[in-house]
């Protein structure tokens, strides 16, 4: 079974603890169909980029303000990443596919929520 | 404290909440949308004391809900703090624009969120302080002289005028600025010349409206600027923009005196008030010898003490290909940081 290394355990009331295990808990049982519903998109931004990349950009913007503080902080780095390109490529090519570089981002952050999907069995 | 906290992830707020109560905060209300805060807000029966927003959620965004409160007259003051994971400047100075007056970074911690809270609290009582003797003497007139009078150092908190920031906030807002994003400003200092004269003659509502007026004037010739100014007592005014705003020149030293000799100032009894203001030189700080921040600000109040409006042949300087150069490695910084 996979242990939670709570990294600021140590400055945490037994109370908070508790908190982040349940919310914890809660982001973890969701993660797979929010990853399903992000694959599906990702299927689409070929098709339709002005339509479906903001609504990726919108759920990495969600992960990437929660992940870390629930102890996924690599989820919480590839998000701020996916988002970040997401941005940079919605300013500067609005409504067009997606860059190699930016897709690339994006893909890395799918990849790690499948991971812990994996990981958590 | 009673709180309001926004946020469009349920899950951020059921750790938010928590973190909270953790650290004394215990009467919490939450919104999971601008719509749901504003609908809270205008139903409530005691105006929250604090309130907590997130930046960017669908429809209208954190940024516009804080604009639309501030525009309720029981939320003038009251500390928005806007939560982010966004830490480009762009949106943390339309957040502070819009009237939040301090910030914290997603992903957070509950002794971050206890740290601010506490400040938004202490802002809370230090603003209530000063202010409430402003406007008690405002609608008190006949009270006024005898009984509430600010010091001649009080920075007090000037209302209604664009840009225009409590000290604490301009602070806060400066000490949060990276090390590259400080590299990216310029402080600028303004001083009402013989202040001490016009404080030992105007009563309290005169002074509080010439010092509103004053920062009008200057306000008005950076409303094309993305800028944060802050009244910080003794005739001082501290303002922090981009570096390399347009609006500091050679012409603004006339164009802040101009705006002011305009508005034709005079005291509630109707006799005029001739003021000078005297414009420092933009500070910067060097990214060879990098100091704080809040030190830029420091040394633009510092520049301007002791001026005594325009200086013959007094020229503000121009950036310099070398400066320009500097420009950029701090901009290469500032992406790094």
């Amino acid at each position: 079974m996979h242990q939670t290394d709570y990294a600021r355990s140590s400055t945490l009331s037994p109370e908070m603890v508790e908190t982040i295990k349940s919310v914890r808990a809660s982001f973890l049982a969701g993660l797979g169909a929010r990853l399903e519903r992000l694959d599906a998109l990702m299927d689409r931004s070929e098709e339709a980029p002005g339509e479906v990349l903001p609504r990726i950009e919108e759920e990495a913007h969600r992960i990437r303000g929660l992940a870390a503080s629930i102890d996924y902080d690599d989820l919480g780095r590839l998000a701020s990443d996916a988002e970040d390109a997401l941005r940079s490529h919605s300013a500067a090519r609005p409504g067009q596919r997606l860059g190699e570089d930016a897709r690339r981002h994006v893909e890395d952050f799918l990849d790690e929520m499948d991971r812990i999907l994996t990981a958590r069995g | 404290m009673r709180i309001l906290a926004v946020d469009d992830d349920q899950m951020l707020l059921d750790l938010l909440v928590p973190s909270m109560a953790h650290m004394g905060y215990t009467d919490v209300d939450t919104a999971l949308s601008a719509r749901e805060a504003f609908d809270i807000i205008m139903n409530a029966p005691q105006p929250y004391e604090c309130i907590l927003l997130d930046i960017q959620m669908p429809e209208t965004d954190g940024i516009e809900l804080c604009s639309m409160i501030r525009m309720l007259d029981d939320y003038k003051t009251t500390p928005i703090v806007m939560l982010t994971a966004m830490t480009d400047r762009a949106y943390i100075d339309k957040a502070f624009a819009a009237g939040a007056v301090d910030y914290i970074t997603k992903p957070f911690d509950g002794l971050e969120v206890g740290t601010r809270l506490r400040i938004a609290q202490r802002m809370v009582e230090d603003r209530k302080a000063v202010t409430d003797k402003v406007f008690a003497l405002n609608t008190l007139k006949t009270k006024v002289n005898e009984a509430y009078r600010f010091k001649r150092e009080t920075a007090i908190s000037i209302e209604d005028v664009p840009g225009v920031v409590d000290h604490l906030v301009l602070e806060n807002y400066v000490l949060q600025l990276s090390r590259g994003q400080s590299f990216l400003s310029t402080a600028i200092g303004f001083r009402i010349v013989e202040f001490d004269r016009l404080f030992g003659s105007l009563s309290a509502p005169d002074l509080y409206y010439t010092l509103a007026d004053v920062a009008e004037a200057i306000s008005e010739q950076f409303r094309n600027s993305s800028f944060l100014m802050a009244y910080m007592g003794n005739g001082m005014y501290g303002l922090v923009t981009s570096r390399g705003d347009p609006a500091i020149g050679p012409e603004l030293q006339d164009a802040v005196q101009g705006a002011v000799d305009a508005m034709e100032l005079s005291t509630e009894d109707g006799i005029p008030c001739e003021i000078t203001v005297a414009t420092g030189l933009p500070q910067t700080n060097s990214i060879f010898f990098g100091s704080s921040a809040m030190a830029m600000v420091h040394a633009a109040l510092d520049d301007v003490r002791h001026r005594e409006g325009r200086i013959p042949g007094f020229a503000f300087r121009r950036p310099s290909d070398d400066a320009a150069r500097l420009d950029a490695h701090a901009e290469r910084l500032s992406r790094m940081t």
